[in-house]
């Protein structure tokens, strides 16, 4: 592993959860951002890439035909849009205005967990400074958790009108000293929602991660063959747990955003 | 759950490690904070690329998907109620159909009935006045037949006069005027009739 070209572990995990600047392909500079394209973003891309063709290409029958029944891919496809729109939108948003969001929330699921997934396979070896998990950078995880934070927003200001909706941080029946505590509350809350939605996710794509590379790290670092012996056994599991952590975090990121926009939705109780 | 704990046991002994290189790294900060604080160009890439992903997914795989799936379950519904329908179309008319027939069967009992009943009146009818006919004719028999008597017996009364006088002439020889005979000769006979 890189570990062995004099890099640290540290470097390691920097390289697979972090914008790596080591390795830029493309430096590009704008207005006094960095968006040169560097291993997060081509992975980013692939990811992106991934998802639009494995979905267009899933769902090619109902465009063709309107009437078309599920075969192969296009089952998941059924199965993954059906369990989203009745089990998360409906109960969560509402039918009515679930039909907004359903492609949004529909989006998260799959870019997430295509995400997630992408990340754990080793295959992108070849790109220099080694895989990303793009889920596991804090960047990534703040863009699409800062989506639902104006989701949240837009949701609301479309049901109770722009300004309705900030009202509803005071309801009228409280006491105004109440408000004095209930206001900052609110707001922190607002933005609480939206940086859990980001810590969730980062933190328990880049946990699996570090342990894999700490478990790894340690024949390394003690000389040992059997340790390695040994942490090979132990990361097989802990892939297998990978696989399943995608999973749900791709689903409870999904289910948190439909949960808080219907929330705004509904805020009236 | 296990395996987890052993993980975490290795992370703890590893990271220590990387703390104290992390600290080296001075460049850009320790590795945790360039993991913690979030890199504005991935942000702003990741948010160019979603927003893409969301735009051509829902342009061309969600909204047919949609579609597809909205229009199956309106169509499961639609032929739901339409066989809803046709069921309690057919109930009502095979209900119709029952009823008709019953009806049919009543009238058909009553027709029965009614024939019957007409038959017998006709029957009637007929014997009483075949009976009347008879009686009349009976009657009218009955009649000419004492026309018939009387003229008979009017016949041989006129007979046995022309047979008296023709006798009694012949006894007396002597040929009376007819006229004043006959009526003496009916008027004795008359007499005997009348005895």
């Amino acid at each position: 592993m890189a570990g062995n070209n004099g890099e640290s572990f540290g470097d390691i995990i920097l390289h697979h959860v972090t914008n790596d600047l080591d390795h830029i392909y493309m430096p590009i500079h704008l207005l006094g951002v960095n968006l040169s394209i560097t291993k997060h973003v081509i992975m980013l891309w692939i990811v992106g890439l991934f998802t639009i063709s494995l979905a267009v290409w899933g769902t090619r029958r109902y465009r063709k035909n309107i009437n078309a029944t599920p075969k192969g891919l296009s089952h998941l496809y059924e199965i993954l849009m059906n369990f989203i729109r009745d089990d998360i939108v409906k109960n969560t948003i509402g039918e009515k205005e679930g039909r907004f969001w359903l492609p949004l929330i529909t989006t998260y699921f799959v870019f997430i967990l295509t995400a997630n997934l992408l990340g754990l396979i080793p295959l992108f070896e070849f790109i220099p400074g080694g895989s990303a998990t793009v889920t596991g950078n804090f960047a990534v995880t703040v863009a699409l958790a800062s989506i639902t934070f104006f989701s949240i927003i837009i949701a609301g200001s479309m049901k109770h009108g722009f300004i309705g909706y900030w009202k509803q941080m005071a309801p009228s029946n409280v006491p105004k000293p109440v408000l004095l505590i209930l206001i900052p509350i609110e707001i922190m809350g607002m933005f609480i929602r939206p940086l859990a939605l980001t810590l969730r996710l980062g933190a328990n794509m880049t946990a699996g991660h570090i342990g894999m590379v700490a478990i790894f790290g340690l024949p390394i670092l003690l000389h040992q063959f059997s340790v390695g012996i040994i942490s090979t056994i132990l990361n097989t599991g802990i892939f297998f747990l990978e696989i399943i952590v995608s999973l749900v975090q791709a689903y409870v990121f999904t289910l948190l955003s439909a949960v808080f926009i219907g929330m705004a939705i509904h805020s009236e109780h | 759950m296990n395996l987890f704990r052993i993980a975490v046991v290795f992370i703890l002994t590893v990271s220590t490690s990387f703390a104290s290189e992390a600290v080296e790294h001075s460049e850009g900060g320790g590795w945790l904070e360039k993991w913690i604080i979030p890199d504005p160009g991935i942000f702003l890439w990741t948010l160019v690329t979603f927003f893409i992903v969301l735009f051509v997914l829902r342009l061309k795989a969600w909204k047919p998907l949609i579609e597809a799936l909205d229009k199956r379950e309106s169509d499961i519904r639609d032929s739901l109620s339409a066989a809803e329908k046709a069921k309690k179309e057919a109930e009502a008319v095979s209900r119709e159909y029952d009823e008709l027939v019953k009806k049919a069967q009543m009238e058909a009992q009553q027709i029965v009935a009614e024939g019957k009943s007409v038959g017998e009146k006709l029957k009637a009818d007929i014997e009483k006045s075949a009976k009347v006919t008879a009686d009349e004719i009976l009657v009218t028999a009955r009649e000419q037949i004492e026309a018939e008597k009387e003229k008979a017996i009017k016949e041989i009364k006129s007979v046995i006069v022309d047979l008296s006088i023709s006798a009694a002439s012949k006894v007396i020889e002597k040929n009376l005027d007819s006229d004043d005979n006959k009526r003496l000769i009916k008027n004795t006979l008359d007499k005997f009739g009348k005895a």
